[in-house]
């Protein structure tokens, strides 16, 4: 049987979506058929807001309706600690630690065995930061994956001609995991940072 | 169905939200790409053993379009080279030679061998060139590609003071016969250190000493032969080298 042309096009649609195959596009697809007309509207009109108002804060790449960022335009954050992220999502858990320094998004990843180079990462809004002086120390807080150990000694090197302190989040163990079960790699940097008590 | 196997991770692709997929070089089965599930969850315990260059023994369950890793012990992390930025790429370089190079599910067990001893080698005494180029060598060995270099590859006669190297024929060739476009000026220390590679002996290449200007002979020649037949370009060696322009005390 062939759906109607405007239905195969929006599970066609869907079905781009990351995490989304054919069943749950097809799914999905009609729930948004059934929704009454004013929903429908509303969803549309979300997605077709977020890409039109949205955008990355012109200091710190944080995505913002607003320019600078309400991160930037704090007063009452301080300037002395600037954290690097790879995404603006990682902003969040962060966030929930209570740090209260500002941020540097990069806003992509950096993947050695793909199209990426580091040679196309823009780093002069990151130094235009640090060249105004009040930063003290850079927190390095990419992904503890290869991609992003070699991403963190780049980006130490780039910052290195600036007298700022440049830290890295220490590699521990999950709170409420288990030692036995622990991988080694993460025990072995465990133990190599481990604090006196 | 299930089996196992011990495998080297060649590389990891995130697929859903914690799931990934895995791309490993395995003694049995050659190279594959299975599924890891749960991988990205703080508490799985398969997450230790899948990291790219992990040596671990992999249980697998067959599955109608990808196979699934049901479960890990890792062997070594090789932690020596994990810790050390140059060491780690240029490892890096070797797992994509094998992801690029290699055919779904032929199995190579000598070339796993060759890989482990490798990543052994590198893990003990530190970073060596030759350890890297001694890799490539295998490789093209494996591949059906092993130069011939005792005797002219056209017509089989011994080479006189004139011969050139043809990299479609994959051999030296001598001044009587006829030599494709892409050849290769190939001589002196270089072609005695390509010998050595290709007799596969360790033991020796791990005691030569080996020039500058040799060593950067032999890396361009199986850089242009690897290329040349795998047909493909390899990413990370251009990464080290920009890396090794922009940041030259750290590599
Ligand atoms: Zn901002
Ligand atoms: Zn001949």
């Amino acid at each position: 049987m062939r759906l109607p042309r405007p239905l195969e096009d929006l599970i066609d649609q869907l079905q781009k979506l990351p995490s989304i195959g054919p069943k749950t596009a097809q799914r999905l697809a009609l729930y948004i058929l059934k929704l009454p007309s004013e929903e429908a509207r509303r969803l549309a009109r979300v997605i077709i807001d977020v890409q039109d108002k949205v955008f990355p804060c012109s200091i710190c790449g944080n995505l913002t309706d607003s320019d600078p960022c309400s991160i930037c335009s704090n007063p009452t954050r301080s300037i002395n600690s600037l954290c690097i992220v790879e995404e603006a999502s990682d902003i969040i858990p962060i966030e929930r630690t209570g740090y209260n320094g500002r941020y540097f998004v990069l806003n992509r990843g950096f993947k050695l065995m793909d199209d990426s180079d580091p040679a196309d990462m823009d780093v002069q809004p990151l130094l235009h930061i640090l060249n105004d002086g009040k930063v003290q120390e850079v927190i390095l807080a990419l992904n503890p994956t290869i991609d992003g150990e070699v991403l963190s000694r780049f980006l130490a090197t780039v910052i290195s001609g600036h007298n700022v302190k440049v830290t890295r989040l220490a590699y521990g163990l999950p709170i409420g995991g288990d030692i036995e079960f622990a991988d080694e790699i993460t025990l072995r940097r465990a133990l190599e940072g481990r604090k006196e008590f | 169905m299930y089996y196992r196997s011990r495998s080297i991770i060649l590389r990891t692709r995130d697929l859903r939200e914690s799931d990934q997929l895995v791309t490993v070089f395995t003694e049995k089965e050659g190279k594959l790409t299975a599924v890891a599930k749960g991988v990205k969850k703080p508490k799985s315990s398969l997450r230790g053993c899948v990291q790219p260059f992990c040596h671990s023994q992999l249980f697998f369950s067959q599955g109608r379009e990808l196979d699934l890793i049901t479960q890990g012990r890792l062997i070594d992390f090789f932690g020596n080279s994990r810790e050390d930025l140059n060491r780690t790429l240029y490892i890096m370089y070797m797992m994509e030679l094998l992801d690029k190079s290699l055919m779904d599910k032929a199995p190579l067990p000598h070339l796993y061998l060759s890989l482990v001893e490798v990543l052994k080698l590198m893990d003990q005494d530190g970073f060596n060139p030759l350890l890297v180029r001694y890799f490539e060598s295998q490789l093209l060995t494996h591949l059906g590609y092993r130069p011939v270099l005792d005797r002219c590859v056209g017509c089989g006669s011994r080479l006189s003071d004139h011969y050139t190297f043809s990299l479609a024929d994959g051999g030296l060739v001598c001044g009587a016969c006829p030599v494709g476009s892409r050849r290769i000026d190939l001589r002196g220390d270089c072609l005695a250190l390509l010998r050595l590679l290709s007799q596969g002996a360790l033991p020796a290449i791990r005691r030569v000493k080996v020039s500058r200007e040799a060593m950067r002979q032999l890396e361009y020649f199986l850089e242009l032969y690897l290329e040349y037949h795998v047909e493909r370009k390899f990413r990370v060696k251009n990464t080290i080298r920009w890396l090794k322009q922009a940041m030259p005390v750290s590599i």
